[in-house]
């Protein structure tokens, strides 16, 4: 399935009230939803082309059309991208190649701007004889249905109508006019303080927008407000969100819509109006304005109501997979349904992923957070057994995120800018400080801020999209080509953007070279920097590469391995120590019996040709002699959980066998646990405080008694 | 995930709009789930009046698959409205709601059996009063005797022979309906001599991805089993080609069928979960290991277990010692190659009576095996280093199960040609062509060429030369000016053209193909396919375009 690509599936989003004269929609977003235009189950990613498509019907332009059409196919962003048939090969090329040259020659033309402009004023007039219906029921009609009876508010209400599912939290009065319940056991009166104060505070910003907090901020009860306000007299409010999603990931797309954001975005309206009847004043004033300007109420109402302007701001930002930062009451929240851009593992070849996405099976640590999206869909359903069983974890937790680095994907000024912070703020001051070379807890060293800032807002930059976390840049890491590389997406338009940002170093193409070891292991990044004085450069462009998904970091990961000789020399001992014991049986023997069965050759999975039958049977009449090779090395598994014999292989490898120098002994100790195949040795040797030194002699010395594995 | 079966139906009712009492239930099964009086049934569901407005809606809602939420339950109905003089208040409404619980499990393939029986009852409604004569004091009716007349079924030719229509029940159609959905997904209940409900569930599968020329398919079922002789003649002709070596393209063209039909075809064997993906096996494939490989050792070594009996052979090394099959990739195209490589196998004369020692590999070789692929190497060059290890293991195979089971994965090799990269810094892409490539080749290649020409111009009218200041105009002068001074020049030339035209027709177009891919940043496999060449030749075709980068992710 394509579960990783985003897709929100909305169509538009409707308020509807029920106040004492019965229910009504009394703003809906947008204009038109007569469902004349978007009735086609496409759902569009990005606004640039929703914009297009209502272009569409008006445009006499043939070719134009036909070359719409076709961005649209072919984005791979959009999900048309991977599925169906799509011709061979060389006409996708072809038409691929025209259809960035004409978005080139557009981009050049500029002629787009008063065409469109044009299409829109068309589009209004069309829309003005059709308001009265959405998706072609009526709005009083559909008013009443989404008004649901108070045994069904305050809980999650989905009306599904063929494809189109409407989906909300009516929140309800209850029965004592109060808007929410009396919660005793948690009212900090300071809270309420920091939440007026927000672009200051931003942990409690971010606590409003994680999954993982609670979006009910406690305040005292102030039900008996209602009485302030007598006017706005109202017993329901709903937003409601149309969605259209594809038949085979409806239950997900409504299941994410409904717990990132509408959920969310209910109960801080709930909060809102108990607080001091935000809802009811803004229902007061839309009503008012659709009394005095009947004909243009829905472009006032959009312009001076600020439930309105966010309600637009929600459909624009959440329809087009972007993080909503809405002004509520005049205070900002933040809304999005997380997307899916970094992997543990390499997803299967048919379910397909956004291009550029993140590869490294070390930072699903933050999954905890609710800061990454783990579930790692395969075609067939949400996880495979195998991504299960490898859930566990690598021994990290989200707060050794201080070990890790940040790297940032825009512009530090950009990213500040865009987040309304001030320049002054410890925020602006962390995000100049960032460097992809240094860890945040060297940052912490070397600033001011204190390590719980420093965390939190890292986890704001993540949860935000404008940083990834990466293990610390360094001349030591071996680093090469993602298998997730976006080279036949996005290498077109990288190419250019690589020789923009660094004008003075060899191409981009030349990079990717350098990172391709031919004949030869990947090796350090040191060895691929041609002078001392190239190195900062250099590591700008590796920069680069990974934060647009060109390259991956190998990661090493090792575990024990007992000889059969240490095996038995332990055996001896414990004989000679406490008598008699059985010997540990081989882990062979089950094998033994398995394979001198000459037809484990055909069992397998792979379907056998005839040729396969052919030379099995000329093996039976020869008579071929199976045997087993019972050499075995014994791994250890799980360091941290040994069983009693596998300790006393350990100790006999570290005192006999490896003779480790009484120094390292207590460092072994401290990292054994690490040894079980998924602990990114280079990170947790700063949990442990190790220094790289003692971990490299530790290596050394243990060499012959470890097995290691590299990948990302 | 595997498909744990479908989702259980909690209950099924029957309701409709009676003249007099309103929306109501007129049968349910399990008996009880839905509370339909005032007083709250705690067993219940939940009570039928909070939900009657959405179970028989307006008509504007009706003829449409409707679905709410109500507690922990999700109801999906078709509401039918009818209208017609004859019934009491001109219109009759019904709807048969499933019932399930909401957030445990998929509804969707029921959604589309709750249409097609709703439309069905709605025709036979329409046609025979089917649902509302049942009603047994015809309140649905405005004149109650003359319904019955008005039957049409009665007018029916023949009506004799098939009788009238049998439904005496809706209570005993809807538990057979709910016992036989639970229990045996899919039902077949007779409703007359000529109408049955027939439901069959059928999960939804993810519509087919967009497979490509290079890919390998391999098998996962007996192909065979799946065929008979009504299946499609392409997958007929097809199957026998599917081996896992064998790339779609070079199936359709084994088969001799139409490649996009094959590749349709794989779709479907894809979408019904027959076959796997892999890649196409060459000695200069490169491949590295995942965050997958760590689970080759897990559950006490079973995929190891798996793993030894699929890739122990007799003698791994033994297929290469006859010359045609040596890891010679350079000379061999991929498919052929691997297709000499298997037929060196196949057909090995049984050269000895005695038996043959085969070891198995233990698991922690294997491993070994495994863990030393990286990203830098060959699977030539592996096999070089660990031939020792390898001694009876079949390479092909080996490959494979670590691919199919995802603990490797093919590192793909892209070529980037530099005079491509450097016209898109430049902007100029769009006039990057095949003929702007080898042109620009032919000058830097062989500068030679232009300074013959200097010189032999040498020899032609002073006056050409004397006009003629850059090298540009040698050219011109070369086409345009005379044709008895420098006849042999002419000659060359001319000849040069005709046998680029000739003997390079179709080179010509393979070019273009290859230039267009080159621009479209496609890999190493898949121009091999495209064009039908070996890796070799295709190197050396994007050589003679001018230099180039190899990027290997």
């Amino acid at each position: 399935m394509s579960f990783n690509l985003p897709n929100p599936s909305l169509v538009g989003i409707l308020l509807v009230v029920s106040t004492v004269s019965g229910p009504s929609i009394v703003f809906n977003y947008p204009q038109d939803l007569s469902g004349q235009e978007k009735s086609s189950q496409e759902t569009h990613i990005y606004q640039e082309e929703e914009e297009n498509s209502d272009g569409e019907y008006s445009d006499d332009d043939d070719g134009d059309l036909v070359h719409r059409k076709l961005r649209k196919q072919w984005d791979s962003t959009h999900l048309n991208f991977y599925t169906g048939t799509k011709g061979d090969l060389l006409s996708y090329l072809d038409e691929l190649y025209t259809q960035r040259q004409s978005h080139e020659k557009r981009q050049n033309t500029s002629m787009a701007i008063p065409h469109d402009m044009h299409d829109e004023n068309q589009s209004k007039k069309r829309n003005k004889s059709k308001t009265n219906l959405i998706f072609g029921m009526e709005t009083t009609y559909l008013g009443e249905m989404l008004s649901p009876p108070k045994s069904m508010c305050n809980t999650r209400f989905e009306m599904q109508i063929d494809d189109k599912v409407f989906l909300g939290m009516p929140i309800h009065k209850l029965d004592n006019n109060s808007w929410r319940r009396k919660e005793k056991h948690r009212a900090p009166t300071d809270q309420k303080s920091t939440l007026t104060d927000l672009s200051d505070n931003r942990s409690h910003r971010r606590g409003n927008s994680l999954p993982k907090a609670d979006v009910e901020v406690v305040g005292e009860d102030t039900s008996i407000q209602e009485k302030e306000h007598p006017t706005g007299r109202i017993n329901m409010f709903h937003l409601v969100f149309i969605m259209n999603p594809p038949i085979n990931e409806a239950n997900q797309r409504v299941d994410e819509m409904f717990h990132f954001v509408i959920s969310r975005l209910s109960l801080v309206l709930r909060y809102e109006q108990s607080r001091n009847g935000y809802v009811s004043k803004e229902i007061k004033s839309i009503f008012k304005l659709k009394e005095t300007q009947p004909d243009t109420w829905w472009e006032a109402c959009y312009e001076q109501s600020g439930l309105c302007k966010m309600i637009g701001d929600c459909y624009t930002a959440i329809s087009t997979s972007q993080i909503a930062n809405l002004s509520i009451n005049n205070k900002l929240r933040s809304f999005q349904i997380p997307i899916k851009w970094e992997f543990v593992s390499l997803p299967e070849p048919s379910v397909p992923h956004l291009p550029g996405a993140k590869l490294c099976s070390t930072t699903k640590f933050l999954a905890n957070e609710g800061l990454l999206v783990l579930g790692e869909p395969t075609r067939y359903g949400s996880s495979s057994k195998h991504d299960r069983q490898e859930g566990d974890d690598t021994g990290l937790v989200a707060d050794d995120v201080i070990y890790f680095a940040l790297l940032l994907l825009d512009d530090p000024r950009d990213i500040i800018r865009e987040l309304k912070a001030d320049e002054a703020s410890s925020l602006a001051k962390f995000i100049h400080l960032i460097k992809p070379t240094e860890s945040l807890s060297s940052l912490a060293q070397a600033s001011d801020l204190n390590m719980d800032e420093i965390k939190s807002y890292a986890f704001h930059l993540i949860y935000w999209r404008r940083a990834r976390v990466i293990q610390p840049i360094s001349t030591r890491s071996v680093y090469v080509l993602s298998p997730m590389a976006p080279l036949s997406v996005n290498l077109f338009y990288d190419i250019k953007n690589f020789r923009n940002s660094f004008p003075t170093l060899p191409s981009m193409s030349h990079f990717l070279k350098l990172l391709s070891p031919h004949h030869r292991k990947p090796s350090h990044y040191a060895s691929i920097i041609p002078s001392r004085d190239h190195k900062e450069s250099y590591f700008q462009a590796l920069t680069w590469l990974l934060k647009f998904g060109y390259v991956i970091q190998l990661q090493t990961f090792v575990w024990l391995k007992v000889s059969p000789i240490i095996r038995m020399k332990v055996d001896e001992d414990m004989e000679e120590g406490r008598g008699r014991k059985t010997k540990p049986s081989s882990s062979g023997d089950a094998l033994l019996n398995q394979s001198s069965d000459n037809t484990s050759k055909v069992q397998p999975e792979v379907t056998t040709t005839k040729q396969d039958i052919d030379s099995i049977q000329e093996k039976l009449t020869r008579g071929t002699k199976i045997e087993l090779d019972e050499d075995e090395d014994y791994i250890i598994m799980d360091p941290g959980r040994a069983t009693t014999l596998e300790r006393r292989w350990m100790s006999k490898i570290i005192s006999d066998e490896a003779k480790l120098a009484p120094e390292l002994v207590p460092v072994f100790y401290k990292m054994v646990k690490y040894f079980n195949g998924k602990s990114p040795l280079d990170v947790v040797i700063h949990k442990e405080n190790v220094s790289k030194a003692e971990l490299r002699n530790l290596l050394t010395a243990l060499e012959p008694h470890l097995i290691s594995v590299s990948h990302w | 995930m595997e498909y744990t079966g479908f989702i259980h139906i909690s209950a099924i009712f029957y309701a409709v709009f009676h003249p007099e009492e309103g929306t109501k239930i007129v049968y349910q099964v399990p008996a009880g789930s839905v509370s339909t009086g005032s007083d709250d049934d705690d067993e219940a569901l939940f009570n039928f009046d909070t939900v009657k407005n959405y179970v028989i809606p307006k008509p504007q809602l009706c003829n449409k698959l409707l679905s709410f939420k109500i507690n922990n339950y999700r109801v999906i109905g078709f509401p039918v409205n009818i209208e017609n003089s004859t019934y009491a208040r001109n219109s009759f409404n019904f709807n048969f709601c499933f019932v399930f619980p909401y957030d445990v499990g998929d509804t969707t393939p029921y959604e589309s059996a709750i249409r097609r029986m709703g439309t069905m009852f709605r025709v036979l409604e329409e046609q025979s009063f089917i649902l509302s004569k049942l009603e047994t004091d015809h309140s649905f009716y405005k004149q109650k005797p003359t319904t019955m007349e008005m039957d049409p079924s009665q007018l029916t030719p023949g009506h004799k022979r098939t009788t009238t229509i049998t439904l005496s029940s809706i209570q005993s159609l809807i538990s057979q309906i709910f016992s036989d959905l639970n229990n045996y997904s899919e039902c077949c209940i007779p409703l007359d001599s000529a109408n049955s409900v027939d439901i069959k569930l059928f999960p939804i599968l993810p519509p087919p991805v967009n497979i490509k020329a290079y890919e390998v398919p391999i098998a996962t079922e007996k192909l065979g089993n799946l065929l008979d002789s009504t299946s499609d003649p392409t997958m007929l002709q097809i199957i026998p080609h599917i081996n896992g070596l064998n790339s779609i393209r070079r199936i359709a063209e084994l088969a001799q069928a139409n490649y996009m039909i094959t590749k349709q075809c794989i779709q479907h064997l894809m979408h019904y979960r027959c076959i796997e993906l892999i890649d196409i096996f060459q000695f200069s494939n490169v491949y590295a290991t995942t965050n997958h490989i760590s689970n080759f050792l897990r559950n006490d070594g079973q995929m190891a277990e798996e793993c030894q009996a699929y890739v122990a052979t007799e003698s791994g090394a033994e297929s290469f010692s006859t010359p045609t099959a040596t890891p010679n990739v350079n000379s061999v195209s991929p498919a052929s190659h691997t297709r000499n490589y298997f037929n060196s196998r196949s057909s090995n004369p049984p050269n000895s009576r005695h038996p043959v020692r085969v070891k198995i590999p233990s698991k922690s070789t294997l491993f070994k095996l495994y863990r030393s692929l990286n990203q830098g190497m060959t699977v030539k060059e592996w096999f070089l280093e660990n031939r020792r290890l390898l001694e009876n293991v079949d390479v092909r195979r080996f490959i494979n199960f670590g691919v199919v089971r995802r603990i490797i994965y093919r590192v793909n090799t892209y070529p980037i040609v530099n005079s491509i990269a450097r016209a898109i810094e430049r902007d100029e892409f769009y006039e990057v062509n095949e003929t702007t490539l080898k042109k620009k080749q032919e000058v830097a290649v062989a500068p030679v060429v232009p300074t013959n020409r200097a010189v032999k111009f040498n020899s032609a009218p002073p006056k050409t030369l004397t006009e003629d200041n850059d090298s540009d105009s040698v050219y011109s002068s070369d086409f345009e000016e005379d044709h008895e001074e420098d006849e042999t020049e002419h000659e060359v030339l001319v000849r040069k053209q005709s046998t680029m035209s000739s003997v390079d027709e179709s080179q010509e177009h393979e070019y273009r193909d290859l230039v267009k891919m080159l621009k479209g940043f496609q890999h190493m496999d898949s121009i091999c396919t495209e064009l039908q060449k070996s890796r070799a030749e295709v190197e050396a075709m994007i050589a003679s375009l001018g230099s180039y980068n190899i990027a290997n992710a």
